[in-house]
């Protein structure tokens, strides 16, 4: 197969949604850059941080360069902070080069000035000072449940109230070079680099040139891989005509210029931290990202005749049991999910339940817009506490290398 | 018995590069047509591989049993079902090593491809086989 071939299956392949974000943009994960220089400033911001480093030439010239890391808040969740990266220390960099920008990087591995070594993935509480005598991931794990059982409100219903993150999924490749993308709770069940039975490695990971490509395919179409190992994916829904035009290019979608996706989608999609405030006339959910926040009304069961249009909608909810059943109505067209989109007429049903504990907070959510889509879009997901309290990190669009807002000095 | 060893180590690597060279070409097509989630592309190619392997399997094998067995006389149909045969074996082999689950795709693939190579031997042996006389014909 000749190169161009090649290109154009990685570039099918990796133009899919499930890839569009969390893959490698233009950063050539077969080829390596070192870097040593001093840490001239971080954009600590979502979806992507940006580390930036002036390196020295034998001849004395400086040259920033600028390497991507995780976003922010998965950043905290990992236990690393923006005070770990102190401007005018030495820091050591290992990466991927960039395609375009010869100033720019994928970090793997940063070697701090007190030779702490953090690979992209690191989990931070296991990282060592004196050396990296364990530099797999670990699962930090949901915040102590309560020992008092199901939390409730005075009025006996079930108080879901509090910090939730859905659990983040870290590469089996603790650097982010191999390998694919899997649940932090079982990442450590994985060879470096290792991707399960029946999935796929990243298209762009290391080693994944155009013959990985079409072998990928290839075990694709004898089941070799399964939709359901696949993380982040959309549900299998067929889009009506009008729901097939109606989806923006990638670099426009809301998820890549800090827009607010929707209800459903940015829940879990950068498994960011969301807070769950409730009294008896209202449940509201602050959004870990661009600050969106939307109200469930307890107080009524029905929708006002008109609703002012907006990405959140005119919530209600009713309490069937210890299941918070929330009827959503009156959003602005755009998109639902990953690659389906929706009209003014989008209807959401949401069930939202706590396990026996209250450690475990459990949607399962039903949307219907036949000028859309066909049928019933369904899906759930499952939420533990956070023991990272609510953060709504700063999102930059312009750091974002996908996004259609960029003002970078990419070349 | 007269097997064709020559042509068989031809024939055989190209008869299972066919039908792969289709199912690698599936997603990538889909995905191209624009059509759905990626999800739904991934079920609708295994949905379709289930056809396109052992059907592409069989018209391969059927071709190249036919090529083979050319001129192979009496043994057309053994040469064909050598073919057949070699060719489920490295489809299995490839099979397992990628991955596939057992099912219904690796028996159709294997069934495929013997009675493909079988019927394209039996084909090239009812073309090899020399006309009768004239006066056998007239009798």
């Amino acid at each position: 197969m000749t190169n161009r071939a090649g290109c154009l299956l990685g570039v099918v392949l990796m133009a899919t949604p499930l890839y569009a974000h969390h893959s490698f943009g233009t950063f050539d994960l077969n080829r390596k850059v070192d870097l040593v220089g001093t840490i001239a400033g971080i954009d600590f911001v979502n979806p992507h941080s940006w580390l930036r480093v002036n390196v020295t030439a034998p001849d004395g010239s400086v040259t920033l360069y600028r390497c991507e890391m995780r976003g922010a808040t998965v950043l905290r969740r990992s236990g690393w902070t923006p005070e770990m990266f102190v401007v005018g220390e030495r820091i050591m960099v290992q990466g991927a080069p960039d395609r375009v920008d010869p100033h720019a990087c994928y970090v793997n591995t940063l070697v701090l000035a007190d030779g702490r070594t953090l690979d992209r993935y690191t989990q931070h509480a296991v990282v060592s000072t004196t050396g990296p005598s364990d530099r797999r991931p670990i699962n930090v794990g949901p915040a102590a449940a309560s020992s008092a059982g199901l939390p409730r409100m005075s009025s006996g219903v079930p108080n879901l109230a509090g910090a939730w993150a859905v659990e983040q999924q870290l590469m089996t490749d603790p650097r982010g070079r191999l390998g694919t993308l899997v649940p932090a709770s079982i990442a450590t069940q994985f060879a470096p680099g290792a991707v399960p039975k029946r999935g796929i490695a990243i298209p762009g990971s290391e080693g994944s040139g155009a013959l990985g490509l079409l072998y990928s395919s290839y075990r694709v179409a004898i089941g070799a891989v399964s939709p359901a190992v696949i993380p982040w994916i959309d549900a299998a829904i067929a889009r009506t005509e009008l729901g097939r035009a109606a989806v923006p290019p990638e670099e426009q979608q809301p998820r890549n210029n800090c827009g607010t996706t929707s209800i459903i989608f940015d829940w879990y999609w950068e498994t960011v931290v969301h807070r769950i405030s409730q009294d008896e006339a209202s449940v509201s959910i602050e959004y870990g990202q661009h600050g969106f926040v939307r109200t469930i009304h307890l107080d009524s069961e029905r929708h006002p005749e008109k609703v002012a249009p907006s990405r959140a909608g005119h919530s209600f909810g009713r309490w069937d049991g210890d299941v918070l059943v929330v009827d959503t109505v009156g959003f602005l067209p755009g998109m639902l999910g990953l690659e389906v989109a929706h009209g003014p007429d989008l209807h959401v049903v949401e069930r939202f339940s706590l396990n026996a504990d209250g450690s475990v907070l459990t949607r399962q959510y039903v949307a219907k817009d036949s000028d859309y889509f066909v049928g019933e879009y369904r899906g759930s997901d499952i939420t533990p506490r956070s023991p990272l309290p609510f953060v709504s990190d700063t999102c930059s669009a312009e750091l974002n290398p996908v996004s259609a807002n960029r003002t970078g000095d990419r070349k | 018995m007269s097997l064709k060893v020559r042509r068989l180590a031809i024939a055989a690597p190209v008869a299972e590069l066919i039908p792969v060279a289709v199912l690698t070409a599936l997603l990538p097509v889909l995905l191209a047509s624009g059509r759905g989630t990626l999800v739904y592309q991934i079920m609708e190619a295994q949905r379709l591989a289930l056809w396109a392997g052992p059907l592409g399997g069989f018209v391969a094998c059927a071709l190249g049993g036919w090529w083979v067995s050319r001129g192979a006389f009496a043994d057309a149909e053994r040469n064909g079902l050598t073919l057949g045969v070699a060719v489920a074996g490295f489809d299995l082999a490839l099979l397992a090593v990628s991955g596939a689950p057992f099912g219904a795709l690796m028996v159709l693939s294997a069934t495929g491809r013997i009675a493909g190579g079988y019927a394209g031997g039996w084909w090239a042996g009812r073309r090899n086989r020399p006309a009768a006389p004239a006066a056998l014909r007239a009798s």
